[in-house]
């Protein structure tokens, strides 16, 4: 393995570390993101935007503070490769910022860029499982030279970051399921059992146990799983009708 | 439960649903070929890593097309035919070389909260296993590992529920839990499979597909959780012993328990007389 060959497998396993960790932090995964391409690629400085989807906010992450601003900025704007490869999934490969085109292109973005001392820009689209969801930016000096293989490395680093980003989504979202899932096993098992208890309490039908812990819920806007787990726990005595 | 509740998603949607799994697995697939392919040119560790796990994600979301499908197939025959609805858990328990296979559902103390099983022998196995709070499925969550035993071994491990189920006639058990990252939800119960070779990790994917598209998928439907039993007699009984009792709900539920395995009664046969007023406790 080369330097480089290796320096990607560090990454791997911090970033998988990163999707691993309790609780999850995406910015932490982003954070470690820019910072592991600027070595792997060579660059001056390194940006990312990423958005788990549907209206969840765009995150970002700069290698330091200028090009954190410049990351955010970007986002409000529309603009920038960064901005063009999430939402196209098409790679910008080492694009010249001070030429006219460029200028027109993202007119707000260009002059900043020039303006920290970077010249040439490559942006390469992070992939979750649904499509684009993120881009990483690489910042390179004016007429410096494309290395192949740092770009095919960086390459790979972006489907690897794009797949734990989604892998760490689906972490989240089946945790939230999981608890949600129990919630409404066991609200389902206390809603019986204190029909249960009323039934025998006060001689009732289970069906006028229940429309009794119904109507207490309902005339003290409480959900009838929590009255159910007070009458278990002999907190309340509900009023006789 | 009302009976409409019961009735299985169209076949030509779960059919649908089982033709983007197969898409999902495809896509998985060629991500795994593109990194072995790089792997292979440039010798790193990583993309022979990369490569596994989309070779496993593929696999999985294959176990959840073939679920689907065998269920499609299941429900078109029934719209034809009539009768009663297909389970979704007959195709589980196809999918494990078996016709018993139960599952169950648990709280973050490992409480049963709720279960489904494809046929009597894995109804009564399970509910052994609740009555007596000892088993595989149990185990397995304990354990976060797949628990397997047969023979001799079944009453070795668990002093009551092992005798009870040869007595059912079940030789071999195989328990695996049904995890997420971080999370257990419950385990899937595979009795007796046919062939005595059959792959543990056959299960394991199975219990995969089911946790992750069946049970906390975003598009789980009524398959599997449609089945699901969540013992609401059992519950409405514990709540009324344990006013007659005058003991906490959680202890009373350990009684009709108790007099269901003394009675060899199942749990929900014993909870309904008690409903019913037929039984009384102490």
């Amino acid at each position: 393995m080369t330097l480089q060959e290796q320096e990607l497998a560090a990454v791997f396993a911090q970033l998988t570390g990163e999707a691993a960790r309790d609780p999850l932090d995406t910015q932490a995964l982003l954070a470690a993101l820019v910072e592991s391409s600027r070595r792997l690629f060579g660059a001056r400085g390194a940006i990312v935007q990423y958005t788990p989807g549907g209206a969840a906010a765009i995150q970002t992450d700069g290698t330091d503070g200028a090009l954190q601003a410049l990351a955010a900025d970007a986002v409000g704007w529309r603009e920038g490769p960064g901005h063009d490869a999430r939402t196209t999934g098409c790679a910008l490969i080492d694009v010249d910022v001070a030429t006219h085109p460029t200028q027109v292109r993202w007119p707000r973005w260009s002059p900043r860029v020039l303006a920290l001392g970077h010249g040439r820009v490559t942006a390469l689209p992070l992939f979750s499982k649904d499509g684009p969801a993120g881009s990483l930016v690489l910042f390179t000096a004016p007429g410096s030279l494309l290395d192949e293989r740092a770009l095919k490395l960086s390459r790979s680093l972006a489907d690897i970051a794009g797949h734990t980003l989604s892998l760490q989504r689906e972490v989240s979202e089946s945790r939230v399921l999981a608890g949600q899932l129990e919630h409404a096993l066991s609200s389902r098992v206390v809603v019986e059992q204190a029909k249960g208890i009323l039934a025998a309490r006060h001689e009732l039908t289970l069906e006028a146990a229940f429309a009794r812990l119904r109507r207490y819920a309902r005339s003290r806007q409480r959900k009838v799983a929590d009255v159910a787990r007070e009458v278990i726990e002999g907190r309340i005595e509900l009023p006789t009708d | 439960m009302t009976a409409r509740d019961q009735v299985p998603d169209g076949a030509a949607t779960v059919w649908q649903r089982a033709v983007r799994a197969r898409e999902r697995a495809d896509r998985e697939e060629q991500l795994a070929d593109k990194h072995e392919a790089i792997a292979t040119e440039t010798r790193t560790e990583l993309h022979f890593r990369m490569a596994y796990i989309h070779r496993t994600t593929a696999a999985r979301h294959r176990v959840t097309a073939d679920l689907l499908e065998a269920h499609a197939v299941r429900t078109a025959e029934w719209t034809r035919r009539g009768g009663p609805p297909p389970l979704f858990m007959t195709g589980v328990a196809e999918a494990c070389d078996t016709a018993s296979v139960a599952v169950t559902l648990i709280d973050a103390d490992s409480n049963q909260l709720a279960a489904a099983a494809s046929d009597e022998p894995a109804r009564h196995a399970q509910d052994l296993e609740y009555a007596l709070g000892e088993g595989p499925a149990r185990d397995a969550v304990a354990a976060l590992v797949p628990v397997a035993a047969s023979g001799t071994a079944l009453r070795a491990r668990w002093p009551g529920y092992g005798p009870a189920i040869e007595s059912l006639g079940i030789g071999r058990v195989v328990a695996v839990p049904l995890q997420v990252p971080g999370d257990c939800v419950g385990a899937l119960a595979v009795f007796d499979p046919r062939s005595a070779t059959t792959d543990i990790t056959r299960f394991v994917w199975v219990a995969d597909a089911l946790t992750r598209s069946f049970i906390l998928g975003r598009d789980a439907g009524d398959g599997l959780l449609g089945e699901i039993d969540h013992r609401p007699e059992v519950h409405q009984a514990a709540g009324m012993v344990s006013v007659q009792m005058g003991c906490h709900v959680s202890d009373a539920l350990e009684l009709v328990k108790a007099r269901a395995f003394a009675d060899s009664r199942t749990v929900g046969e014993v909870a309904r007389d008690i409903v019913a007023g037929l039984l009384k406790l102490g």
